[in-house]
């Protein structure tokens, strides 16, 4: 039996498990913990999805429980409002509260979500103690209403489990739906690293707070579920320490496998009943609800030290399940070859120069990286950039693609000024670029790399990605990336991981990935170096490919030899200033470039 | 009291607790700038100096000599939390690195219950005697304490990052490791050094406000915090707008909470929190995208 099939049968037998447990446990145990691993299990699901996919941290999700059940509960008591229509306020209100936490911090990149939510916790807090007209209160609100549609009320420990697990099984469906979608690609792309994905045109906030968004939207239907079924809300299960609970439940599963949101939900659910009774018995009682969160610190402490990714693949393991390397695209690739290529951006709308810089200056605190530099590069052309180390040759390129603001000056792309945009803006117009040291998305394969690079110019949105309507557009995809990668010769390896490729195919891997994003103007930032001669010759024919499908191509190289093979025009950079341009013949003889290379004697 | 005195009180204690809050910040610049962590586990230092300084006294040491063994077991926790619990993970990434600080915060949060329980301990006023009036303010001895030592510590801090070899390897490794590694620093100790330094601040902050509040296991969280304020409000990189964005944030939350009410304190300390995060990332926008670490570091 292949794994694939005994993970279906696996899958089906939790689910069938699920459907009988009422009837199994009747009379023995409450439902009600299990109502709860499933409200539970949804907020983690969300929390798994943002540290896992989106590499966030958060620790406001209890404060979106929070929000989700205030706002089911005001809205129905207070407002009078039908409970059905209250929660998809209380799941809107909490995704929107996220959405508008979320995505001005992700402009700031590292880590300080989880002090913005942390903060978000004891807000949230203390309006809800202290606007006492609303929210009751420290006693709470008694007396919400149940979810009824119509004549349907839904009330009871059954209907709640019924519901509540259908709403996880659902919620696994969409996240598993965005993580296998192109959002999840660019999400993966994101976490391997920001640079690269901003090079191939993906706005790393854009998506994190999108799925912060849906983090939030997560915890608020389960806390609108959470009142309708208990009927009453007070502050306390909304505290800080239930954040710190949802994220060991999110940590103890393991954040990458969106699954294990349920196992940790349940063995933390379980583990705190346990102790509840143990911990008593053995300390007294009296503070033994702050013993648990220690057990809860000790127990997230070895779990992200000894296994990061959680008891999930453990699990996987120990049942022997674990899914073999995804070949999902191979399929989807053979049919490369049998779509058009798109023809090349058309040469013929061109002004005569694709790139400018206008009196360009960067400067880094005392050092002047790059000073007053203005260039042309004509259309067509291979433009070569070479100099002594520390030049401000990658400055260069890092102030065309976007990663860098200049000090002074500006940089027209195609008559265009893009100094101003954001780097994947800048990508999006048509920069492609490599990196010194490649930049892959290891732990994506070959092709989804490429994929990755054809991200702006596929659609399927982040509410299609949910529901699995990119399907389509992905297999197209597919077959386009593996076009690109039959150009750099690596078809064969589609199906291998980025990150186990030999150093002179991940240049290649790089090349076809940003031709992927089809350039008008493409970057490379020294190609050939580490590479043998016979990878240096191939090198050499794909530039030279490169300029004849109609891109301009700008070049960043120590290899003189391969600069005079290949370069239509050379510009020689020292101390960024530029010293001499022109023909390749013209610069080698340049008395200046002979100094700056071999000193002022050897020119002389 | 008149309106101009509740203010004058309400500024004073302001400063009070903005200068507690600066040594708190100091230390997660410290620590942020050598190895990139932000430090959840910040103000469990404080919580262990102030629990710690207030049981020798109690057991009849001298209060300085309490004072100064406080400060340096919180040093020594935070160079021993680097060695056991940052270093072995420090290529595991940021994300984990994060999630072990909170777990070091529990840990270091439920040990100190094992060790002191759940009542609060106090400490005796480093001088005694009635409170001092100030212009209109009435301020206690302990509080022109906490200003003359923190001022102490901050002009010893300039020296050390200014004028010795060693302050100035530290910064070095902040601003870019490899570079200092290829001039011969060792970034690891330096790491472990940032890490001693933010216990010894985070120690010291203890020992300054037990006095005025008293000093409990669970301190901590909220100290930490309130320091983060003012560190993010800096940038995470700078520590002298630290210490003026910790004092300053001390002011608005104390008048904030005297002038509409002290129900709302933390409230409005994280407001300003979040409020701090937008505005830095408008900043941010503003100045486009800057190029990110991994990318400066080749």
């Amino acid at each position: 039996m292949t794994t694939t099939r005994r993970l279906q049968l696996a899958a089906t037998a939790v689910v069938a498990v699920l459907a009988v447990l009422p009837f199994a446990v009747a009379g023995r145990i409450s439902l009600g913990i299990f109502v709860f691993i499933g409200l539970f299990s949804l907020i983690v699901i969300g929390l798994s999805l943002l540290a896992g996919h989106a590499g966030q941290v958060s620790l406001g999700q209890a404060a979106f429980y929070g929000l989700g059940a205030y706002i089911a509960a005001i809205t129905t008591l207070r407002m009078g409002l039908a409970p059905w229509l209250a929660l998809p306020l209380a799941v809107g209100g909490a995704a929107l509260a996220a959405y508008l936490l979320g995505a001005p911090i992700f402009v700031l990149r590292g880590h300080f979500l989880v002090l913005g939510t942390l903060g978000l916790n004891v807000v949230m807090d203390v309006l809800v103690r202290n606007v006492q007209h609303l929210t009751g209160g420290p006693t709470g609100l008694t007396g919400i209403p149940p979810l009824s549609i119509g004549a349907l009320v839904i009330v009871g420990d059954r209907a709640y489990y019924y519901l509540t697990w259908s709403f996880v099984l659902a919620a696994l469906w969409v996240g598993r739906n965005l993580v296998c979608s192109r959002v999840g690609r660019a999400l993966a792309a994101v976490r391997s690293s920001e640079v690269a994905a901003a090079a191939v045109g993906i706005n790393a906030a854009f998506y994190k707070s999108r799925v912060f968004a849906l983090s939030g939207a997560l915890a608020g239907l389960a806390g609108a579920l959470y009142v309708h079924y208990l009927s009453f809300v007070s502050p306390s299960p909304f505290a800080f320490n239930f954040s710190i609970d949802l994220l060991v439940m999110s940590v103890l599963g393991g954040i990458y496998h969106l699954p294990g949101a349920v196992a940790g939900a349940a063995i933390v659910t379980i583990l705190r009943e346990a102790l509840r009774t143990i911990m008593p018995r053995v300390l007294g009682s009296g503070a033994s609800a702050e013993y648990e969160i220690v057990v809860f610190g000790l127990l997230l402490a070895v779990v992200v030290i000894f296994s990061p990714a959680g008891v999930w693949p453990h699990l996987l393991a120990w049942l022997r399940l674990e899914p073999g390397r995804s070949s999902r695209w191979t399929q989807a690739a053979s049919l490369a070859g049998m779509l058009p290529e798109s023809p090349p951006p058309s040469p013929r709308a061109e002004p005569a120069s694709v790139l400018r810089l206008e009196g360009l200056r960067k400067q880094f605190g005392g050092l002047l990286a790059v000073d007053n530099l203005s260039f042309e590069v004509p259309a067509g052309q291979i433009y070569a950039i070479i100099g002594p180390n520390g030049a401000g040759k990658t400055t260069v390129f890092n102030l065309i693609s976007g990663l860098l603001r200049p000090t002074r000056g500006a940089v027209y792309l195609r008559g265009r000024k893009v100094s101003d945009l954001p780097a994947y803006e800048t990508a999006a117009l048509g920069v492609g670029r490599t990196f010194q040291t490649p930049k892959v998305f290891a732990d994506l394969t070959v092709l989804e790399n490429v994929m990755v690079g054809l991200h702006r110019l596929t659609t399927t949105s982040f509410t299609a990605a949910m529901f699995g309507l990119g399907a389509r557009e992905d297999a197209q995809a597919a077959a386009r990336a593996a076009g690109y990668l039959e150009a750099v010769g690596l078809l064969d390896r589609a199906d291998v991981l980025a990150g186990a490729l030999p150093f002179g195919a991940l240049r290649l891997l790089e090349v076809a990935r940003a031709l992927a994003i089809r350039p008008v103007l493409l970057l490379l930032d020294e190609p050939a170096s580490g590479l043998s001669s016979a990878e240096r010759t191939e090198v050499v024919k794909l530039i030279r490919h490169i300029r004849d499908t109609g891109t301009t191509v700008v070049l960043v190289e120590h290899d003189v030899g391969l600069v005079m093979e290949t370069a239509d025009r050379v510009l020689v950079l020292n101390y960024g200033q530029r010293i001499a341009e022109g023909a390749p013949r013209l610069v080698r003889n340049d008395p200046r470039v002979i100094a700056a290379y071999l000193g002022e004697e050897a020119a002389s | 009291m008149t309106l101009t005195q509740q203010i004058a009180q309400f500024l004073a204690s302001g400063i009070i607790n903005g200068t507690i809050y600066a040594l708190l910040g100091l230390g997660l610049v410290a620590i942020h700038s050598a190895t990139r962590v932000v430090n959840v586990a910040q103000g469990e230092f404080a919580a262990l100096g102030a629990l710690l300084a207030s049981t020798l006294v109690t057991r009849g040491m001298p209060l300085s000599l309490a004072a100064a063994v406080a400060v340096g077991v919180a040093a020594a926790v935070g160079g021993g939390v680097y060695r056991t619990a940052i270093r072995p993970a420090r290529d595991a990434g940021p994300l984990t690195l994060l999630i072990i600080t909170i777990a070091l915060h529990l840990s270091l949060k439920g040990l100190l219950l094992l060790v002191w329980g759940t009542d609060p301990h106090s400490l005796r006023p480093f001088t005694a005697g009635p409170p001092l009036r100030i212009a209109a303010a009435v301020v206690t001895r302990q509080s022109l304490w906490v200003i003359a030592v923190t001022t102490v510590v901050l002009v010893v801090l300039y020296v050390f990052f200014t004028r010795t070899i060693l302050g100035k390897s530290l910064r070095a490794c902040a601003v870019n490791p490899t570079a200092a590694r290829l001039m011969g620093i060792r970034v690891e100790r330096m790491s472990a050094l940032a890490w001693m330094i933010a216990g010894a601040l985070g120690g010291l902050a203890g020992v300054l406000i037990a006095p005025l509040t008293l000093a409990t296991y669970d301190m901590g969280l909220i100290l930490g915090l309130k320091g983060f304020v003012g560190a993010v409000i800096a940038g995470m990189a700078s520590y002298p707008w630290t210490v003026a964005a910790c004092i300053l944030f001390g002011v608005v939350e104390s008048l904030g909470a005297g002038l509409i009410s002290s129900n709302y304190r933390d409230g409005i300390a994280f407001g300003v929190l979040i409020a701090a995060l937008l505005w830095r990332a408008l900043a941010a926008l503003r100045g486009g995208l800057i190029i990110s670490e991994e990318a400066a570091q080749e």
